[in-house]
């Protein structure tokens, strides 16, 4: 298990040597592979586009496929018809600065990839926000 | 999987419970680095770029150092010295050269390995161009054999890491609790008191009073769970985010890493998705069924990605990866098993990932003592993910309340 040792701390010292390294844009799938799966990414950054594939490759490995969180010892909160995702900025902030439990992904979403993650969840799992976020708004939030 | 000779607290714990270690192989020369985008996918030994990265910038440094480039660094006598010891941690020929030589080949091994009876001799093989090493990135894993975490010996438990804490269970059975789910944790000038459910009849609400408390539940759990301790220890419990991480343990119809490719525990490093593939440290030789470990993720995108998919297409994504190290994974694989930190109820993460400025304006308020409260834990120590910082964090906590208390 991880409590007992790791090589975390020595591959995380040699994370900022990837970013030099690859040009490739995805490991996609195809290309040879025989299993069909979700895009993954290289290097620190996501490469997902689109707020659907950022949730599904992201947002769901706490809040669940469904959106609707899961409860344990703590609890992942549920997205779905949530109405403190009514005001944008609240939504915003949470990704880029992360909350308590939940890390940060300021540093590895562009502001484009913000806006579309934050666009999917406030118009599906059952919200209907129609104030789309500009890319401006992800913008004035990380100032 | 293992604790470093540096963790010291955990080796005492282990010999007083009676915990039998054995080996855990960092190191192994025979296992492989691998870049998809180096040497046409092909994996290479640890051991052939280790060795030629080695000779070939000795041979650089003894070119400059005989050209007098380094004449102002070092002196004519150290000179001399630098030129002998470049030679022999180089395997550099009499010229100074690292080549095709059965020199190298001490180091390197051969083309043709030293044999018995006739046409035994050995054969040199040709070392890899410094400049394709250095394109390949591969040399930036060395350092996972070079780190003082990382050094030998390490150690793993036999039987596993659970061995642990089931011999301080076997100790202290009777004073753990389980099934509670912790509500609320409150304290005033005279004991702390604890609410909880007991998840076998999670209608009633229970409690439990005591002098004092010493906390381990981990921080995306206790930041949930109303608690009575000071805006600064309360803003420190809930400024550290766990760290994403999965493993993945593979099962083979056999031992292919030993038998075709002489593979005898250790890890080969990947800049695949999987960043790793550890081969088990016990049962070498051993005939039927082998479990390794397929892929170990952690930080970045990569882990949040496999904590996204189900277990099922976890397991097939680190079989999909790890073919292009070992073809046999092909035809060789059984069964798999997936872990997400995020999906354990128990944790919500791996372990307490502190950044400098997180730790420069949290950490010593998360050591506090609060009134009666002081917490405990790897989040609460400099060596996170490690048992080792878990129980020198609790040796402490419980040193300075011990103090505390003979104030009073």
């Amino acid at each position: 298990m991880m409590w007992g040792k790791t090589n975390f701390g020595a591959i995380a010292a040699t994370m900022s040597g990837a970013l030099l390294l690859l040009s490739l844009p995805a490991y996609a799938q195809g290309g040879g592979s025989s299993t069909p799966g979700p895009v993954l990414s290289v290097g620190p950054r996501f490469v997902e586009k689109s707020g659907e594939e950022l949730f599904a490759n992201v947002c769901q490995g706490c809040h669940m496929p469904d959106g609707k969180g899961a409860t344990g010892a703590g609890a992942y909160p549920s997205l779905a018809g949530n109405s403190r995702l009514e005001p944008a900025g609240y939504p915003i902030a949470v990704v880029i600065n992360g909350q308590r439990g939940m890390p940060s992904f300021g540093a590895m979403m562009s502001d484009d990839q913000v806006a579309a993650v934050v666009n999917y969840v406030r118009t599906h799992i059952g919200n209907l926000y129609q104030d789309a976020v500009a890319v401006e708004d992800v913008r004035a939030v990380r100032r | 999987m293992a604790d470093s000779l540096s963790s010291r607290a955990i080796l005492d714990y282990c010999k007083r419970l009676g915990v039998a270690l054995e080996p855990f192989i960092q190191l192994n020369h025979n296992a492989f680095l691998h870049a998809a985008g180096a040497f046409g996918g092909v994996p290479q030994r640890i051991r052939d770029i280790k060795t030629d990265f080695q000779g070939q910038i000795s041979e650089l440094l003894a070119k400059v150092t005989q050209q007098g480039r380094l004449d102002e660094a070092v002196s004519k006598e150290d000179r001399e010295i630098l030129l002998q010891a470049l030679r022999s941690w180089g395997a550099l020929d009499a010229n100074y050269a690292y080549k095709a030589n059965l020199i190298s080949g001490d180091f390197r091994g051969y083309a043709r390995a030293p044999g018995g009876g006739l046409g035994a001799a050995p054969v040199a093989g040709e070392p890899i161009d410094l400049s394709d090493i250095l394109h390949s990135r591969l040399w930036r894993y060395l350092q996972n054999f070079a780190l003082h975490t990382f050094q030998a010996t390490m150690f793993q438990p036999v039987g596993g890491m659970d061995m642990i804490g089931k011999a301080f269970a076997r100790e202290v059975g009777d004073l753990i609790r389980f099934d509670a789910k912790v509500t609320r944790i409150q304290q005033d000038g005279r004991g702390v008191t604890v609410t909880f459910t007991d998840l076998k009849s999670p209608s009633t609400t229970q409690q439990a009073k005591a002098d004092w408390c010493v906390c381990t539940i981990p921080l995306p759990i206790l930041s949930q769970i109303p608690i009575d301790v000071d805006h600064r220890m309360k803003a420190a419990i809930d400024a550290v985010p766990y760290t994403p991480s999965v493993k993945i343990g593979l099962q083979f119809k056999r031992r292919f890493w030993e038998e075709d490719e002489a593979i005898y525990g250790g890890i080969s490093y990947t800049d695949l998705p999987i960043r790793q593939i550890a081969y088990p440290n016990t049962g070498f030789n051993g005939a039927g069924r082998g479990v390794l470990l397929g892929a170990y993720l952690f930080d970045g995108p990569n882990a949040y990605e496999f904590t996204s998919m189900r277990p099922d297409e976890r397991v097939a994504r680190a079989v999909e990866f790890g073919a292009r190290l070992h073809r046999q994974y092909r035809t060789e694989f059984e069964n798999g098993v997936a872990v997400a930190w995020h999906r354990v109820p128990f944790v919500l993460g791996c372990a307490g990932n502190w950044t400098d400025r997180a730790r420069a304006a949290h950490y010593d308020n998360l050591c506090r003592i609060d009134g009666r409260i002081v917490l405990a834990g790897e989040h609460v120590s400099y060596i996170p993910a490690w048992q080792e910082g878990a129980i020198l964090s609790s040796l402490d906590a419980i040193t300075r309340l011990h103090e505390r208390v003979l104030q009073q």
